[in-house]
């Protein structure tokens, strides 16, 4: 797609023949990679999807791919020729064998009545606001399915032709079909329908109706060679939207935005009707090949207009902007200065000179150069103005300004009373006409053919000489754009200035919004308001638009148009919003040239660029929605979920992928995305993905929200959310701990309880012991008395035996001492002797011999002696 | 086959009941012209049958291909029949369906009309929206149309060989004069 879409504004640029002259952005769509299906019916479901019946089936488009249906899939037929909705969502499909299937959550299943189903072509699909299907054939008459039962009309009920080609519901309930004989309006009462017929008898131009579409009290209606028409059944009164004779074929389909209807005549292109400025202009094979047999149309909700031809699928925004680039005979695309006059002719200037140029409701350019016989063909033109009386002025580089007659062409020529020639911009009100020059303000006042001049400068008041541009705001007072002083503005009192706020005094241009707020657009830093004489700036947060502001004006519903070299932006002073038209509108690298711009009674607005004119229609009347948040599927552990259902999950089932996009098919790939998981992310998070996943989510509540903007900005974003829950494990839940307490408790319980049990058991058991221990012990306690006393006597007895044998030891004893004594005694005395003598023999002399046994002697009475004494220290010792 | 039912629709819309009214030609009048690069080639009939039922407004149109006239040459009449009409397939060519406008056949006038409904020839059918000019006058209908039939519409293949010979579309032109049923 982007390749085709690229391709064709390559084509746009370089073949800007005859061929194309003016035409708004079409943006191309390519279904099928090496086949054109041929599309018969489009819808846009409730949700946002917009839905084509082709004759390869069934394509669902999301804004970037298509998801096609066929037989495959369960398609009754590949030939679909009508789509509807039912109170369900669910999309009905008509097919040219005449079936009809079903659709649900992208499965297909066959509608099949017990009737039985027609056998001609279905044409179109309805559901009344009851809730009845009806459904109109070419050739098998017109089909109701009520209260389970299906019906069929045709001539006998009044139907005036089986031949039927489109259905709508008016807003009392009753279907509108257009047939080969006129209108039929059924009334479906209980299961009976009543049919009133409107053909060429009640005034109807042209009995064979090809589409019908009730808007409100009236009823637009497409014709086969009578064009389009507006009914008021009120009245009875039948309206063409043209004057004269339809030139454009046979009308297939049409649709209507705002106060737009945009129609698809095969034979001739795509013709756009405004209802408003009644005026109707035609998109054919001179603007392009893809205009020609373009059999289906249809506004989506975003303010699109689709089209489909036997060849392609395209898209417009609308023709809110278009371009103009053929100017022949002008050659030179670089369009400086412009002005549209009261005839509707735009004026241009350009390096050739002065041209005016008109188009033809064919959308065919001519230029017509002027200035040629006259002294003037040499000037260069920089500015270019329209006074209240329809003269053109045109400002000169230098040499004053002319004012000329667009109808005799007589010219006037204001130089000398000028200060200075320079004359950059030209503007006025009422029979004032206001010249900004190198050499101040100069204000000439028109009566008639005398004009008076007045030069503002320096001297009078002025900053500065040097004016880029001046402006006069509704209270009538005007205001001076200047080169490096700020702003000026000049009203009963005098002068007055401003510059406060401002970061650059270079002040290009000047206009007033719907709260009549003065802006202005400065060099370099971007746009201000005045606020109690201080400027405020005023920044797009979705552009970088400071520099390179051109163009600088208002629209008939005073919300600021702004023109840099990335394309045009509106301020909606209401919703205080920007709106950017740039690349989605084909406006390529177009720059606009510095204060080059006019408005038209209509509220259309025309720039001069470097390539051609850029018509800039505001849309009135048609609520631009935002892009469409939706969420795709809802994916647990690579399980597709069922939206529709309550999504429970277990505690295990917490891994969860989240697919969603955007519908804006004006620019589906610019989208940015903000979403928050309730319970789980603390604050919005941004993204340009399609796409989130949560891995081990807690058990808990959550809600999931999506938001969706073009731009940074949230403030005005659509809203979509999902709730789901997960259930916490078994284990966690506060039954299972509630159980679980209890049981425990209750183990608890009866635990402590059979322990009780154990120990007074035991108890028993102890006493039991107890008792029989004591009765033992009181047994051996009385044992041992008995053995006590026993000891005791004979205790006593011992006693006594002791005593008489320690009386009888003592006595013995004393006996012993006694003898021992007398013994020792005894024999001391002898051993004393002894012991004397040897010592005597001693001191003798004797032999050898005898010494030896006197030696002998002395030891043995020595020892004798020792005995007795021991003898008689043991006696002593015992004492 | 299709011949087949086309008589019985035909027959059907005579065996109508004393009410309806119907106004029938026997000897209708279709030329053709084929306007090549290299040759025109043209031939006409009257001896088209027609029957227009003044109540339902449908009518039914048929002619015996055989009965052309006015070729360039005898040969040329020739393929024209087996070659490009293979008339022993198709012998007949044939035009019937309803009339959109609503037409009150009483009354004296000049009235143009849309015919529509299928368009049988060389047993191809088209569905067409053909103009006609009538003129009713005392209870005669008198018809006038001319209209062109794209031979690829009709599956009639022209060899290369000839191709600057014939034309790519073919105008025709039918006249008729009905008149209420005699007999």
């Amino acid at each position: 797609m982007t390749v085709k879409k690229n391709l064709l504004w390559i084509f746009l640029l370089l073949f800007s023949l005859p061929g194309w002259t003016q035409v708004p952005f079409f943006q191309h769509y390519v279904l099928l990679k090496n086949k054109s299906p041929l599309v018969n019916s489009f819808y846009q479901d409730k949700t946002g999807f917009m839905w084509l019946g082709t004759n390869e089936g069934l394509f669902k488009f999301n804004g970037t791919t298509f998801q096609q249906f066929t037989q495959v899939d369960s398609l009754p037929d590949n030939n679909v020729t009508a789509i509807a909705e039912d109170s369900l969502g669910r999309i009905w499909t008509g097919h040219k064998n005449g079936s009809i299937g079903i659709v649900d959550h992208d499965k297909i299943t066959k509608f099949i009545p017990a009737e039985g189903l027609p056998s001609e072509e279905i044409s179109d699909l309805l559901f009344d606001r009851r809730g009845n299907l009806w459904f109109s054939t070419l050739n098998d008459g017109l089909y109701y399915f009520t209260q389970d039962r299906l019906y069929r009309l045709d001539k006998e009920n009044g139907l005036p032709d089986l031949f039927i080609y489109d259905l709508d519901e008016d807003d009392a309930g009753n279907i509108w079909a257009g047939t080969d004989g006129g209108l039929a309006v059924c009334t479906l009462t209980d299961r009976d329908a009543t049919i009133k017929t409107i053909d060429a008898r009640n005034g109807l131009p042209d009995n064979i109706v090809r589409k019908v579409e009730v808007a409100e009290n009236r009823v637009w209606l497409g014709t086969e060679d009578a064009g389009v028409f507006m009914y008021e059944p009120a009245s009875g009164v039948f309206r063409s939207i043209v004057e004269g004779t339809w030139r454009y074929g046979y009308v297939s389909d049409f649709a209507i935005k705002g106060n737009q209807i945009w129609i698809a005549c095969p034979q001739a292109g795509i013709a756009v009707y405004d209802v408003i400025e009644k005026q109707i202009k035609l998109y054919g094979e001179k603007s392009g090949s893809s205009f020609v047999a373009v059999n289906s149309m249809l506004a989506d909700r975003e303010g699109n207009i689709w089209a489909a031809s036997k060849t392609d699928l395209m898209r417009t925004y609308g023709d809110d902007i278009e371009y103009i680039e053929t100017i022949n005979p002008a050659k030179d695309p670089n369009i400086v200065a412009i002005a549209r006059d009261k005839q509707g002719a735009i004026w241009f200037s350009n390096s050739e000179g002065l041209f005016s140029l008109s188009t033809d409701e064919f959308g065919e350019s001519h230029s017509v150069k002027h200035l040629e016989n006259t002294p003037y063909k040499k000037y260069s033109i920089i500015s270019l103005y329209v006074d209240g009386a329809g003269y053109i002025w045109a400002g000169l580089y230098g040499e004053g300004v002319l004012r000329i007659n667009p109808v005799n062409r007589k010219i006037v020529y204001i130089s000398k009373e000028l200060r200075n020639g320079n004359v950059l911009n030209v503007t006025g009100r009422g029979d004032v006409v206001w010249l900004a020059t190198l050499g101040g303000g100069t204000q000439i006042k028109i009566d008639g053919e005398r004009l008076t001049v007045k030069n503002y400068t320096r001297a009078e008041g002025l900053s500065t000489d040097y004016i880029y541009q001046i402006f006069v705001d509704h209270q009538n007072r005007t205001w001076f754009a200047t080169d490096g002083k700020g702003v000026d503005m000049l009203d009963n009192n005098g002068f007055h200035h401003y510059e406060n706020g401002l970061a650059s005094k270079v002040v290009y241009s000047i206009t007033e919004d719907a709260n009549h707020q003065i802006w202005v657009n400065t060099q370099s830093s971007g746009l201000y308001v005045l606020d109690n004489n201080l400027f405020k700036p005023m920044l797009n947060p979705g552009s970088e638009q400071d520099d390179d502001i051109s163009c600088l004006t208002a629209d008939d519903a005073g919300n600021v148009v702004i023109f840099h070299n990335a394309g045009i932006e509106l301020y909606d002073v209401d919703e205080k919003r920007f709106h950017d038209f740039g690349e989605t509108v084909g406006m390529g690298n177009r720059k606009p040239n510095l204060n080059a711009f006019a408005s038209d009674e209509h509220g259309h607005i025309y720039f001069g660029t470097d390539h051609g004119i850029v018509r800039y229609s505001p849309m009135k009347a048609v609520e631009l929605t935002g892009p469409q948040p939706h969420i795709e599927s809802f994916i647990v552990l690579d399980k597709k979920m069922d939206l529709s259902q309550l999504l429970d999950f277990k505690y295990n089932e917490n891994y969860i992928t989240i697919n969603f996009i955007g519908f804006w098919f004006q620019n589906e790939a610019n989208l940015n995305f903000r979403y928050k998981l309730d319970n789980n992310d603390r604050d919005w998070i941004n993204t340009r993905d399609h796409s989130i996943t949560y891995s081990n989510l807690d058990p808990g509540k959550y809600t999931f929200r999506l938001e969706v903007s073009e731009t940074e900005d949230f403030t005005s974003a659509k809203t979509t959310e999902l709730n789901f829950v997960i259930r916490s494990p078994f284990w966690k839940t506060p039954f299972f701990y509630i159980f679980s307490t209890i049981f425990i408790c209750s183990l608890g319980y009866s635990y402590v309880k059979y322990r009780e049990r154990r120990i007074r058991r035991d108890k028993e058991v102890l006493e039991r012991m107890v008792k029989e221990r004591t009765r033992e012990i009181e047994r051996k306690n009385l044992l041992i008395q008995e053995q006590t006393e026993e000891i005791k006597s004979m205790n006593e007895n011992l006693e006594i035996t002791v005593k008489e044998r320690t009386c009888e030891l003592e006595r013995k004893n004393k006996a012993l001492e006694e003898y021992a004594f007398i013994t020792a005694h005894n024999l001391r005395a002898p051993v004393a002797s002894v012991l004397g003598l040897i010592n005597l023999m001693t001191k003798l002399e004797h032999d050898h011999e005898a010494r030896e046994i006197i030696e002998h002697m002395q030891q043995s009475a020595e020892k004798l002696d020792t005995i007795v004494g021991s003898i008689t220290r043991a006696i002593e010792k015992g004492d | 086959m299709k011949v087949y039912l086309l008589g019985i629709f035909i027959l059907q819309l005579f065996t109508f009941s004393a009410g309806a009214q119907r106004l029938q030609t026997k000897n209708a009048e279709i030329s053709f012209t084929s306007n090549a690069q290299l040759e025109v080639i043209s031939a006409s009939s009257s001896k088209a049958v027609g029957i227009i039922n003044t109540t339902t407004s449908e009518f039914a149109f048929k002619v015996d291909i055989r009965s052309f006239n006015g070729f360039n040459s005898e040969l040329q009449r020739q393929h024209f029949y087996d070659n490009y009409m293979e008339t022993e397939k198709y012998p007949s060519a044939a035009f019937s369906g309803k009339i959109i406008e609503q037409i009150d056949f009483s009354h004296d006038g000049t009235y143009e009309v849309r015919a529509k409904g299928d368009l049988d020839i060389h047993g191809e059918k088209q569905t067409r929206i053909i103009k006609c000019k009538m003129v009713i006058r005392n209870n005669t209908a008198t018809l006038d149309s001319r209209f062109l039939v794209p031979l690829v519409d009709h599956n009639i293949k022209i060899p290369k060989i000839v191709n600057q010979k014939i034309a790519t579309e073919i105008e025709v032109i039918f006249k008729a004069t009905l008149t209420t049923q005699q007999q």
